[in-house]
């Protein structure tokens, strides 16, 4: 179990068993910390490995900047990014422009079936983990087994489409 | 690009099943690959070993 402290009013930092430290900012981005040469921190953001780059689901992009790169249905994030990074109001003309073309990107169906198979994959890795972990706990060996094999399973059917 | 500090130093390492279980739940919780977890956590527990002075084998 991970703990999670909020370090600030929107980011949250998780200390994992594991020693992974996790930071999720505001928009629900989660970035790892990592202790670099001269001991400098950095935060990287945490990419879905499981996913090949090809086949990941297009973003919205800031038109004012280049750092914020977002899925085009969190409008929430994208207002406050525009509040807080560009100082234009949630109501002004620009942020309205903005959140029209996350909209445009969300619309197409392309992005809807592939989100709709994002989530069944994420689904799937979940249930692998969990038969994983029973496996972890088994005594039985011949059970275990079982339990692994049914979890390569369902990771094989998440990797396919 | 290329790396400027590459990993050229590979270590063969075996698991029981239900390490190697554990090791791909962690990680893939931690957003890594299993290898870039197995780096990170041993990497960081070493380096915290290096910084505490301590020392395992003390008294016997």
């Amino acid at each position: 179990m991970s703990k999670e402290v909020e370090v600030a009013p929107t980011l949250k930092l998780a200390i994992g068993d594991d020693r992974v430290l996790q930071l999720t900012n505001g928009s629900g981005t989660r970035f790892r910390l990592e202790v670099g040469a001269q001991g400098i921190v950095r935060a990287r953001k945490i990419r879905d490995l499981s996913t090949p780059p090809s086949e990941r689901l297009p973003m919205f992009e800031c038109g004012h900047c280049e750092r914020f790169r977002i899925r085009p249905d969190m409008h929430l994030a994208i207002r406050n990014h525009m509040a807080r990074l560009h100082d234009f109001d949630a109501e002004s003309e620009e942020t309205a422009i903005e959140i029209g073309r996350a909209r445009e990107i969300s619309k197409d169906p392309g992005w809807r079936d592939r989100f709709a198979w994002e989530q069944r994959r994420i689904k799937l890795y979940r249930e692998a983990d969990k038969l994983r972990i029973a496996a972890i706990r088994e005594d039985d060996l011949a059970e275990a087994r079982k339990l692994r094999r049914r979890a390569n399973e369902l990771e094989r059917k998440a990797r396919e489409r | 690009m290329q790396e400027k500090n590459p990993k050229t130093r590979s270590v063969p390492i075996r698991f029981t099943p239900p390490e190697f279980d554990a090791l791909r739940v962690a990680s893939r919780r931690a957003g890594l690959s299993v290898s870039s977890f197995i780096r990170e956590v041993s990497v960081a527990a070493a380096m915290q070993r290096l910084a505490s002075g301590d020392n395992d084998r003390e008294g016997t």
